[in-house]
């Protein structure tokens, strides 16, 4: 396997080097902050912040961000793509926020967060905080709308991005478009190549089975926990009265029929008040009373639906799954003797030599370190919410 | 008979472990083991069948005995490895096909080191008796292998096969082909392509297909070559290297000059099993003439026959 490392400031090349398939670990799990790491057997010009590339033959088999760099060791730390925007940035709607306005409506997700990444990574002062970002591919495969509520006067994106994650199943990573060109000398590379960030949001309605036929592939964990919250009651914050009342769907829909088939229960029910023009649209004009209500109980309720932990191994070489059309937030449904597990897949593990690789799906985690992480998460939101 | 013999590759010398030719002053190595192969195995149940998860090959070291028919030739055999740190060759050829004395055809060998030579007395029959162990620094057996064209003339219309390289139908046009069958582990190899033509090669590129159906391997040099100019790209797994030759013998480091986008590995391997490596040699505006191309690599197997 050969890797390769991309400059942070622009895409040059920076080096390159083979790496045994013995001396890599890759944990690319979405939603936990782990490293991957490979080790090789030479001095590395790589440095912090550069983007790391694994080939195994043709094509990316593993892309990242450098966090760590140890020449002593000749070892590579990176992480996932969205640790690029772990960084502060002054919140771009700190202004629409006022006494009466709690949250602001967006009708297209992925344009929110093209225009944070813009507002932090592409236009900021601080020309070294800026990203050589060319445009944005947006793979949204069907409108989403969301709410922003982080009131404060600065935001971390990449934990903005997590959550938009947790919620809408939002995924963020990279591709370049490589425009390599020689000097006059013919002995360096200009590089004129432009990072291309893909914010990606799965459909709702489509799925992949994976069937306990596959007779080498097996489920090694499995924890469905009751979500916190499968129904959304929302009353006046004055009168106290219930203004509307919503219900989770399987396919992380919200629908106001208590009767519909694809409800999801047993019934958990949380509780939400509504004032009046709360909510603003994100170009300054109000939203109405009904879309407002709706968005307030998809903040509450989406996101729930995948509070389960599947880890799946299979071996790396598999034919049964089509591991490279396996995308990060796709819907999977597991279709085992005892009924199905709905789920989304949210990563993969991979160490050494070892043959089998696991798959993690669900936003559950079952060690200690990970939910410790996840609930520190849940705090900030907290801070940065209102 | 088989064939052993030590090389010393600073040296460059031979001390020949198994000589036909016994009466004389010589050493030689008697009841050698250690020359297989050994492996771990994990494996993983899933109802009544075992899958592989996990192979680590072991390092098997040789023992053996040495045998010197007189103090002369254990003071030759001092001088022939010099330092004991030294990483000599052990070369082996179990059915006797390659002899030390061969220089051309390849043959199988180990890096090694001597970690242990235990010098006792002479024995009754006047002979020294040393018990020996070879400490191994590679688990298979390696032999040296170059497949070469000296010239290779596209569009002459006399002979346009040379030994290995055929012309084949790429892309809508005739290229420069090489199949090579590797019967060993796979291996990185050293591609060296001179421009012997007065027309600049542009940027070249070589693709290599599998014949197991995994993915091809594509490599790409951003390069202009001008007459007597060469590069050479090593893809080993330790010396991976890509050097840009002048017509003067200077060498130039072009690491940097690979073709950026991760469609290209740049750096290909050789899979077990049949390669086919295309060469895709342009000059600014036509196919390039007057090509010369050389692959060599090392093959890689457990057992040496």
């Amino acid at each position: 396997m050969q890797f390769r490392v991309y400059s942070r400031k622009n895409l040059g090349y920076v080096d390159s080097g083979f790496v045994s398939d013995n001396n890599v670990s890759i944990d690319d799990d979405y939603l936990i902050d782990n490293n991957s790491t490979i080790s090789f057997s030479k001095d590395t010009t790589a440095t912090i912040g550069d983007f790391i590339v694994l080939i195994k033959d043709k094509g990316a088999f593993e892309k990242g961000v450098i966090v760590s760099v140890d020449n002593a060791e000749h070892k590579i730390l990176f992480k996932k793509f969205i640790e690029a925007f772990n960084n502060n940035i002054i919140n771009p709607y700190v202004n629409s926020f006022s006494d009466d306005i709690t949250s602001l409506r967006t009708n297209s997700l992925s344009a929110l967060v093209a225009k944070l990444i813009t507002q932090g990574f592409v236009n900021n002062q601080d020309t070294e905080m800026n990203l050589p970002i060319g445009g944005f591919n947006i793979y949204e495969q069907e409108s989403t709308s969301a709410l922003y509520s982080y009131s404060d006067n600065s935001i971390n994106v990449k934990e903005v991005l997590l959550d938009y994650f947790n919620k809408n199943n939002l995924v963020v990573d990279f591709n370049i478009s490589f425009r390599p060109v020689l000097d006059s000398t013919r002995r360096q590379i200009i590089s004129a190549s432009k990072l291309m960030v893909e914010i990606y949001i799965p459909a709702s309605t489509t799925k992949i089975f994976i069937k306990d036929n596959i007779l080498s592939g097996t489920i090694v964990y499995s924890d469905s926990t009751i979500p916190d919250a499968t129904t959304c009651v929302v009353i006046d914050d004055t009168t106290k009265e219930i203004l509307k009342t919503y219900y989770l769907k399987s396919d992380n829909t919200v629908t106001d029929d208590p009767s519909d088939e694809d409800r999801i229960l047993p019934s958990k029910a949380t509780i939400v008040s509504y004032t009046s023009d709360s909510v603003s649209d994100t170009s300054g004009s109000t939203v109405s009373d009904e879309e407002a209500i709706q968005t307030l109980a998809e903040e509450n309720l989406l996101g729930q639906l995948n509070n389960t932990l599947v880890q799946y191994q299979i071996p790396n070489n598999t034919k049964a799954i089509n591991l490279s059309n396996l995308k990060l937030g796709d819907k999977v449904e597991f279709i085992t003797s005892l009924g199905s597990i709905y789920t989304i897949y949210t990563g993969r593990k991979i160490s050494g030599n070892n043959d089998y690789i696991t798959l993690m799906f669900g936003k559950a985690r079952k060690n200690y370190t990970d939910k410790i992480q996840l609930a520190l998460r849940k705090i900030y939101k907290k801070i940065g919410g209102k | 008979m088989r064939q052993i013999w030590l090389v010393n590759p600073t040296k460059k010398t031979k001390w020949n472990l198994s000589p036909d030719d016994t009466t004389g002053s010589v050493g030689i190595l008697y009841k050698p083991k250690g020359m297989g192969y050994q492996s771990n195995l994990t494996t993983k149940q899933i109802n009544f069948y075992y899958f592989l998860s996990e192979i680590t090959s072991e390092n098997t070291n040789i023992y053996g005995t040495l045998i010197f028919t007189d103090d002369d030739a254990l003071k030759r055999f001092k001088k022939f490895v010099g330092d004991f740190s030294t990483t000599l060759e052990l070369h082996y050829s179990p059915d006797g096909s390659v002899v030390a004395d061969d220089i051309y055809t390849p043959s199988w060998f180990k890096e090694v080191i001597i970690t242990s030579f235990d010098v006792s007395e002479k024995n009754a029959n006047g002979v020294y008796e040393i018990p020996i162990k070879f400490q191994t620094l590679s688990d298979v057996w390696k032999r040296y292998s170059v497949i070469r064209s000296t010239e290779i003339k596209l569009e002459s219309s006399g002979q346009n096969s040379y030994p290995y390289f055929f012309k084949y139908n790429y892309g809508g046009g005739s290229k420069i082909a090489v199949d090579i069958n590797n019967n060993s582990h796979e291996v990185g190899c050293v591609v060296s392509i001179k421009n012997i033509s007065s027309d600049i090669l542009v940027s070249p590129k070589w693709i290599v297909q599998y014949s197991d159906g995994s993915t091809e391997q594509m490599a790409k040099f951003l390069v202009y070559l001008d007459k007597g100019q060469e590069i050479k790209i090593d893809s080993n797994d330790l010396s991976q290297s890509a050097t840009f030759i002048s017509s003067t013998g200077a060498e130039i480091d072009i690491n940097q000059q690979q073709e950026p986008s991760w469609d290209y590995i740049n750096y290909i391997r050789l899979k077990n099993g049949k390669n086919r490596v295309i060469f895709l040699l342009n000059s600014n505006t036509v196919e390039s003439k007057d090509i010369s191309v050389s692959i060599s690599y090392t093959e890689q197997t457990e057992i040496a026959y």
